[in-house]
């Protein structure tokens, strides 16, 4: 079986996938296991999707962190099809 | 015998145009600029979810190749039709400035659009370097030589250069989707319509009537395939 490397907005969906298919709120550590990233990538991603607006960090009761997704995150996910069309039919 | 009096002497009258060409010039230009504009709002949304670099240069180039087609009709209009004198623009400062500002915004758009696909690779920052300075110089050297000549010149290069390196580049393994010849034609068909206001200026309606249709089909495939991906 060949393993492929996944492309950078590939690692995004997946990540806001996990995020979604978790009722839109998942603790940072589970969200790295199931991301199959190194600790190191995950973290430029995580600082990467906050930057960009693609999710949020929320407080819960006990001062944990969670992720949550942000309009545009949900909308990301929606065109995320769209977004690889068009790249790839403009050759971008 | 009293001398009859002198005629006045007539005054240098506006260059002869011919009004078809240039109405068909002026629906030709509007027309790519409104769908270049298009092209950079429509793909808006996907730049701002992605920041993707080859969108955000796609959607630059655009937006450059539309004020560069405005900026050439405009020179066209004011110098054919004598406006440059009504307006008082002293030709010396006028057409150098014309020819700088298109040079600068052209070639800005000519090297965006080679970046776009990916094949050329740099970091932003020397891209950014590169591109400008390139840019504000040949179109400082045409300002000061008055030489609309050295930016055709120059684009060209930068055109066979795009050639060669998307070329000699080749597919990457992707699918081709035949994007890139597209964006050559757009950049073949700007140098072309530099040649109708430059060097060649009397090109035959007829001729310009087939660049502009020729021109106008291929942004219309570029923005019909926007406009699929965008719905």
């Amino acid at each position: 079986m060949t393993t492929r490397k996944r492309d950078r907005l590939e690692v995004i969906h997946d990540i806001l996938r996990i995020v979604r298919d978790h009722s839109n709120s998942i603790k940072p550590t589970p969200l790295l296991r199931y991301s199959n990233l190194s600790s190191r990538s995950f973290s430029e991603y995580h600082a990467e999707l906050l930057a960009k607006g693609l999710i949020k960090e929320m407080e819960g009761r006990k001062g944990r962190k969670y992720i949550t997704l942000t309009d545009k995150g949900f909308r990301f996910l929606e065109r995320y099809h769209m977004i690889l069309g068009f790249i790839e039919d403009f050759d971008l | 015998m009293a001398l009859p009096p002198a005629l006045p002497m007539p005054m240098p009258g506006p260059m002869m145009h011919d009004p078809l060409a240039l109405s068909m010039d002026l629906v030709y230009t509007a027309i790519i600029f409104v769908l270049s504009i298009v092209i950079f709002l429509r793909t808006h949304e996907l730049y701002d979810l992605t920041k993707h670099k080859g969108i955000g240069y796609l959607r630059q180039a655009f937006l450059l190749f539309g004020l560069a087609y405005a900026f050439r009709f405009l020179f066209r209009l004011i110098s054919v039709t004598g406006l440059q004198h009504e307006l008082y623009l002293p030709r010396q400062l006028f057409h150098p400035t014309m020819f700088a500002v298109m040079g600068v915004l052209s070639t800005l758009a000519l090297f965006y659009l080679a970046y776009s696909t990916g094949r050329f690779r740099m970091r932003h920052g020397h891209f950014l370097m590169l591109s400008v300075g390139v840019s504000v110089a040949v179109s400082a050297i045409a300002f000061l030589t008055r030489s609309p000549f050295l930016v055709f010149l120059f684009e060209l290069a930068l055109v066979v250069a795009m050639i060669v390196g998307i070329m000699v580049k080749g597919d990457d393994g992707h699918r081709r989707s035949h994007a890139r010849p597209l964006y050559l034609l757009i950049a073949l068909f700007w140098l072309l319509n530099l040649v109708v206001i430059g060097p060649l200026r009397w090109v035959p309606a007829w001729a310009e009537a087939i660049l502009f249709a020729l021109s106008l089909g291929v942004f219309f495939v570029i923005y019909s395939r926007v406009h699929k991906w965008t719905r």
